[in-house]
């Protein structure tokens, strides 16, 4: 009789959801089922590039709001911390980060619970944490973070260049079209981190994939800088014109 | 019925034997196995910390060792991390500045790596973080090595050798971990704990130091001179920046370049003095030639900089006791530690 009691009670394991991941995560069970996930949905973002109104191109002249003459020959920017945002508060997606090339218009954001959103937001560099701990050797070789060519990463100071802008410019007093100098800007640091917030409803059903439309007018930088007299910055060897390039960030990004 | 030809035992011995050690010597994974490592510190004093994921093993050393000589890491091949870090200068140049690629000569003077695994950060103004996080620096910058780590992975890459270190010591294949892992790694090992000062004070032994090493030392660690306060624990250095006054105004901004504080410029990483009497020329630029000269400096008290330390003072020495300085300086010195071969590249 006893052996018989034994024998049952040892075949009887405790149902339950065995994933941590789950939302009805059982630590008591010992046999794995029905396991019940957050329902969520795809994010991606297609950018559209752009210097005021036309289509970025590399090495290509374009016009600034002073007449003058510039063009772009590398362009690269961190993005992260990307949430969105509704009235019970901010959700954020995974652990994002991305490095963005003008060249390249479709990226993923990640997995977002289902529901109504009403804005997005995002930063304009790395985390503090992430900036002042990690280092590119820390990352895979295709991760964002990782080392980069060329390398988005300072080595001689703590941390990651959050945006680098090169290219040239027509320096000439009076701008007469001929691009003669060229621009750097390497700019960084914890202090250099910049938020943007775009109203962007967003409705996401379990499975759904969604794109959202963000244009970058990536001339916005350059809003009150004079590039023929303010053309170099590597951030802490000029912060007042590294700030002022950075603070304009928020104006780059809008809703399509 | 015959089943194959059968042969006396002997001979099929001797054959399996032959075969064996034909097999044995052309194993190449006898040289790849690994094992862990343990730092030489002696009793008393505190290890340095080990990062968790880079726990020291042989074949890590051997790894970060070889490296560490070898001038692929630079674009045109001509230098390596030991182009300016000679163990016979006690891993510094003996130059006022470091020399990279084409003969450029660098920003600053050579810092010592003895005992770097204690120091909490690299670089004269604190930069950089780790040991790891460090070699981007060198391996970057168009004055040194001027060789991006993605170009650098390709390179190393085809090295079967290093492929092969690679898999066994970090079980991946080389990348940006695995380098500066591997770097770090030997660099954590240049321990040296042998000097006459340490046979002094942790080896007991009363005889070690002469009357003017004692007289040395005593006025270093003493209210008059203040030295030890900065130069303090078993590195002679507390790791602060400070500003010793060596200019009323200084070209290089030392650690206000990476805070930006204005109070902090021309603070500099307070060094090591350990096997300072193979480290100079002295200083953040190198400019002072000898030790003499740099107990001069500080007997007479700095130039008065807005930043400089109030410890920096004249300290009205006299000759005796400035030779008395740089005895003890002098005893510093760890021979063994310049002379230990598995600190050294091979021939």
């Amino acid at each position: 009789m006893v052996v018989i009691i034994t024998l049952v009670f040892a075949g009887c394991k405790r149902k339950g959801c065995t994933d941590p991941s789950a939302l009805n995560y059982d630590m008591d069970a010992q046999k794995n089922c029905c396991c019940n996930y957050t329902e969520v949905f795809d994010l991606g973002i297609d950018f559209d590039f752009r210097v005021s109104i036309d289509p970025f191109l590399y090495n290509t002249p374009f016009t600034d709001q002073t007449g003058r003459k510039f063009d772009y020959s590398f362009v690269r920017m961190y993005l992260s911390n990307f949430r969105l945002v509704n009235a019970s508060g901010e959700t954020h997606v995974n652990d994002t980060f991305l490095l963005i090339d003008p060249t390249i218009t479709k990226y993923n954001i990640g997995k977002v619970a289902v529901g109504d959103y009403s804005k997005i937001r995002f930063d304009i560099g790395i985390d503090s944490i992430t900036n002042s701990t990690k280092q590119p050797a820390d990352f895979a070789q295709d991760h964002p973070l990782g080392p980069q060519s060329p390398s988005m990463y300072w080595a001689w100071n703590t941390g990651y260049i959050f945006l680098k802008l090169e290219g040239s410019v027509d320096t000439n007093l009076i701008p007469d079209g001929t691009i003669d100098w060229p621009y750097v800007f390497h700019l960084g640091t914890n202090q250099l981190l910049r938020s943007v917030e775009l109203n962007y409803p967003v409705s996401g059903d379990d499975g759904q994939k969604l794109v959202l439309d963000i244009g970058v007018d990536l001339a916005r930088f350059f809003d009150f800088v004079d590039l023929r007299t303010e053309n170099s910055s590597h951030t802490l060897n000029n912060l007042f014109l590294a700030k002022k390039v950075v603070d304009n960030g928020p104006n780059v990004f809008y809703k399509k | 019925m015959t089943i194959g030809y059968f042969k006396p035992p002997s001979i099929w011995f001797s054959f399996y034997l032959i075969l064996l050690a034909i097999g044995c010597r052309q194993d190449p994974n006898l040289k790849y196995i690994d094992s862990p490592y343990s730092l030489d510190i002696p009793k008393g004093i505190t290890p340095p910390n080990i990062p968790a994921e880079n726990t020291l093993t042989t074949l890590r050393i051997q790894l970060g060792r070889e490296l560490f000589y070898d001038s692929s890491l630079s674009l045109d091949y001509s230098v390596s991390c030991a182009t300016c870090h000679l163990q016979e200068f006690a891993f510094t140049n003996n130059q006022q500045k470091g020399i990279g690629i084409h003969g450029i000569i660098g920003k600053r003077n050579v810092p010592t790596l003895t005992n770097i695994a204690y120091s909490p950060k690299m670089f004269a103004d604190g930069g950089s973080f780790s040991l790891e996080a460090q070699v981007f620096a060198p391996l970057q910058d168009s004055s040194e090595f001027s060789l991006e780590m993605t170009a650098l992975i390709e390179r190393l890459s085809t090295n079967d050798h290093y492929r092969q270190l690679s898999h066994a010591a970090y079980q991946r294949p080389i990348d940006a971990f695995v380098i500066t892992s591997a770097i770090a790694s030997f660099e954590r090992t240049l321990i040296s704990f042998n000097s006459k000062y340490d046979q002094y004070l942790l080896g007991g032994d009363k005889n070690a130091l002469n009357e003017s090493e004692l007289k040395g030392m005593a006025l270093f660690f003493s209210q008059k001179t203040n030295c030890g306060d900065c130069h303090a624990g078993i590195n002679l250095t507390d790791y602060t920046y400070q500003n010793i006054g060596l200019y009323e105004n200084y070209d290089d901004p030392g650690r206000a370049r990476i805070t930006l504080d204005v109070s902090d410029e021309g603070k500099f990483r307070v060094p090591t003095l350990r096997n300072i009497e193979l480290t100079g020329p002295y200083m953040h630029d190198g400019s002072i030639n000898s030790l003499e000269e740099a107990v001069e400096h500080f007997d007479k008290g700095g130039r008065g900089h807005s930043n400089q330390s109030d410890l920096i003072r004249p300290l009205f020495l006299s000759d005796q006791e400035k030779m008395d300085l740089v005895s003890f300086l002098k005893s510093l010195t760890d021979v063994q530690f310049l002379n230990d071969p598995s600190f050294g590249g091979d021939n």
